[in-house]
């Protein structure tokens, strides 16, 4: 992903902060400045190929965690990158999908 | 006001169309559940992976409550109610998501209002779910046991215009529906085998619907799937019938 796709997911309403990590978990782009977040994101990506052994009910293509306090949080995850998203609690998973499905199609992300 | 029990809570929950099973995860342990008994060995070590990704958003002052896994063909949404419990849901990938958002906050409140028991048979762990309700059980299982609920609604025509046979008729493609929906080509020889029976032992009218779906659960094997036809078949007829007859 070019850091012009980043910048343009950025000025998506609602989208806070992005991060584009390799298969690794190693940050490619990221504007997310919190650490403990950016971690936390990590932490996702690096558990959904375990969820997957888990469960045996398929590849996951995303893990998205929300609140009515926080912002909400999804990870998407791809062959070989995955896409963390830091979105405002009032965008709607289906929403979030629509606005940024063109960028997860661009990286081979999930199943959009 | 006695106390919620963990039963009524699953059965309101996959009640809706899109939700095709459900479970009550707390303590490391399945309190009760509507998943077909052949993967309950798995439910607990997915309610410990959720469980450790909502204390892992709690390290770092977050409050998530809510987490969306998506799958090829369903989505699996657990919450985290009260900070007692997960609340586990397979649901179809087009499902209204505030229907059931504001069902579960509803359950919230209730059960903060009026606590919460646990199901009249104990909580019971993996391994004894899988010995009481799945002794024929296939144990290597696959995703494809997890079916696609669909959201369409079963009865197509206009009941008005229909016949007293017609409309058993089109009761009867629906309660096919929901037992192939869940259980795939084998659900298609238990309807065969339990309206043989009922045609045999029942007048074949709405009335008697209730019959049909106690003789096609007797056919179904485990106590979760049982329960989970039961359930969708009952509120079907009594929703549509209720409403149209």
């Amino acid at each position: 992903m070019e850091d012009d796709d980043i910048d343009q997911i950025m000025q998506i309403k609602g989208i806070k902060g992005v991060i584009q990590t390799d298969i690794e978990g190693e940050d490619i782009a990221s504007t997310i400045e919190d650490e403990q977040l950016g971690h936390f994101i990590r932490f996702l990506v690096g558990h959904a190929p375990l969820f997957e052994q888990t469960s045996e009910l398929g590849p996951v293509s995303s893990i998205i965690l929300t609140s009515n306090k926080d912002d909400n949080l999804g990870v998407f995850i791809g062959k070989e990158h995955s896409l963390g998203v830091l979105f405002a609690r009032g965008c709607s998973i289906k929403k979030l999908y629509s606005q940024i499905g063109n960028y997860l199609k661009k990286l081979s992300i999930g199943d959009t | 006001m006695s106390k919620l029990d963990m039963n009524k809570i699953l059965d309101e929950s996959v009640s809706f169309d899109g939700i095709s099973h459900g479970c009550i995860y707390k303590d490391e342990q399945i309190m009760a559940s509507t998943f077909p008994s052949v993967i309950q060995d798995k439910l607990t070590d997915m309610g410990r992976f959720i469980d450790k990704i909502f204390t892992g958003s709690r390290a770092i002052d977050r409050a998530h409550d809510e987490i969306h896994i998506e799958l090829e063909e369903n989505r699996l949404i657990a919450y985290r109610v009260n900070d007692d419990f997960l609340l586990m849901l397979m649901a179809a990938k087009g499902i209204n998501l505030s229907l059931v958002y504001m069902t579960v906050k509803s359950i919230e409140k209730s059960v903060k209002l009026h606590g919460l028991t646990p199901p009249k048979n104990k909580p019971s762990q993996p391994s004894l779910l899988k010995v009481i309700d799945d002794k024929e059980a296939v144990f290597d299982y696959k995703k494809e046991d997890i079916p696609v609920w669909s959201l369409g609604s079963e009865l197509q025509d206009d009941p008005a215009e229909l016949t007293h046979e017609q409309k058993v008729g089109s009761y009867l493609k629906g309660l096919k529906k929901i037992l192939l929906d869940s259980f795939g080509p084998v659900g298609d020889i238990i309807f065969e085998e339990a309206v043989k029976e009922w045609r045999v032992s029942h007048q074949p009218t709405l009335d008697n619907l209730g019959k049909l779906v106690d003789l096609i659960t007797l056919e179904i094997d485990g106590k979760g799937e049982k329960r989970s036809f039961f359930v969708k078949a009952t509120r079907y007829i009594r929703t549509s019938i209720g409403d149209r007859k």
